[in-house]
């Protein structure tokens, strides 16, 4: 977040120039590019530095890059990318104005660091695994399990809506809590299971009262229906309390080092 | 009922979606990723405070009142008198997932097509952009603020 700010002030310094480029990633030279369009509807290229290769895309003069149709098309192009190849993604919305320079900036001064995050990804895509809770059916297992939760909710209960206000707080404040106590175990059994097939997993940090847990997963190509497999009977087994979505093949954003 | 796992996404207790939503990528592509501090040209202070504030928005007063609203609505006769298998049919196609994971993506979704709107008025170049954007979010963090402040 820092980056950011600082970006920001440094934007506002001197004249802009016409021609920008956008950046996605760093990949391997010759990388096969999907046919998939990315920011300002654009088609992107590599440009190439002995062996590794920027992947960028000319931009149109004075695009707005922040939009929802850019965010999706940054993370739909690197994922289209990630699906047969290794690239290190770059966070959404890198715009830089020499391609050149910073082809030979980036890609010559941090050669060795890519070659060896490329290297180290090599034959493994990412897998977003989000695992939260059936809110009806985990309140009827609060409501059961905890006996202040139980009087404040009978209490509150068909009170007219302004009523009450304190007790109301406090009642949806314990339920939150209790949602919390609930989630360590819940969220190791889901790990346990991503873990048997994936070749390493991170949790995300995630501040949702029904989120079990948030993960990304780096899975090796032939093991993604594998891992779809393993997950189906888990999210069988879970149900109802909890419910599992995955997303993927993605880039690998949460496995490359800034 | 017969669950394959090429049967996607229905049919199937994992919610696979073919392709990933704004809120699916949204988290990753602002917070994850390669960065580099030269030669950058564009801002998205505006979307990073917005995110931020969405998670902020989570662990509130707003909160704890929808989670009060949601136990008082339960009817545990119906809930606790049910065993699971028939839990699985009625919850089966989302029902309740539309409210948790929705309300969530809902605000992300409010709050990333706002600062486009914000934007998409100035025709400048994008360095100029990212005023009216960080300008609109602090605005809108300030009226939340304000509003937490009274609840608390």
């Amino acid at each position: 977040m820092s980056a950011g700010t600082g970006v920001a002030e440094r934007a506002d310094v001197g004249d802009v120039p016409d021609t920008l480029y956008y950046l996605y990633g760093v990949t391997h030279a010759g990388t096969k590019l999907p046919d998939v369009d990315g920011v300002g509807a654009m088609r992107p290229r590599l440009v190439e530095s002995d062996g590794l290769a920027l992947l960028a895309g000319d931009v149109p003069p004075g695009i707005t890059v922040a939009t929802r149709e850019n965010l999706l098309a940054h993370g739909h192009l690197l994922d289209a990318v990630a699906q047969r190849s290794t690239v290190l993604p770059m966070r959404f919305g890198m715009l830089v104005e020499d391609l050149d320079a910073v082809s030979a900036d980036m890609l010559t001064a941090r050669r060795d660091e890519y070659l060896a995050q490329l290297d180290e990804l090599d034959g493994a895509v990412q897998f977003s695994l989000r695992a939260t809770y059936d809110e009806d059916v985990v309140l009827a297992e609060i409501l059961a399990e905890d006996d202040e939760i139980r009087q404040l909710n009978e209490a509150t209960r068909g009170a007219p809506e302004e009523a009450m206000r304190a007790e109301r707080v406090r009642l949806g404040e314990l339920v939150v809590t209790a949602f919390g106590a609930k989630r360590p175990a819940d969220a190791e059994a889901v790990l346990d299971r991503a873990r048997s097939v994936a070749r390493a997993v991170v949790a995300r940090a995630s501040g949702a009262p029904a989120a079990v847990v948030d993960a990304a997963l780096l899975v090796d190509r032939e093991r993604a229906d594998e891992l779809e497999e393993q997950l189906e009977r888990l999210a069988r087994e879970l149900a109802p309390r909890i419910r599992l979505r995955l997303v993927g093949p993605q880039a690998p954003y949460d496995f490359v080092a800034d | 009922m017969t669950v394959t796992t090429n049967q996607r996404p229905r049919g199937g207790y994992l919610d696979r979606p073919q392709s990933s939503s704004l809120a699916d990528v949204l988290d990753i592509i602002l917070d994850k990723g390669l960065v580099i501090d030269a030669y950058v040209r564009v801002s998205l202070v505006g979307i990073e405070v917005l995110t931020i504030d969405a998670r902020i928005v989570i662990a509130s007063v707003d909160t704890y009142l929808r989670f009060a609203e949601a136990t008082n609505r339960l009817d545990l006769a119906q809930t606790g008198g049910k065993d699971l298998p028939e839990m699985i049919e009625g919850m089966s196609e989302g029902g309740a997932r539309g409210k948790t994971s929705g309300a969530l993506s809902g605000i992300k979704e409010a709050l990333t097509s706002g600062s486009d709107d914000d934007e998409e008025d100035e025709d400048e170049r994008p360095a100029r952009k990212r005023q009216p954007a960080s300008k609109s979010s602090s605005a809108r963090r300030r009226q939340r603020r304000s509003s937490s402040e009274e609840d608390s």
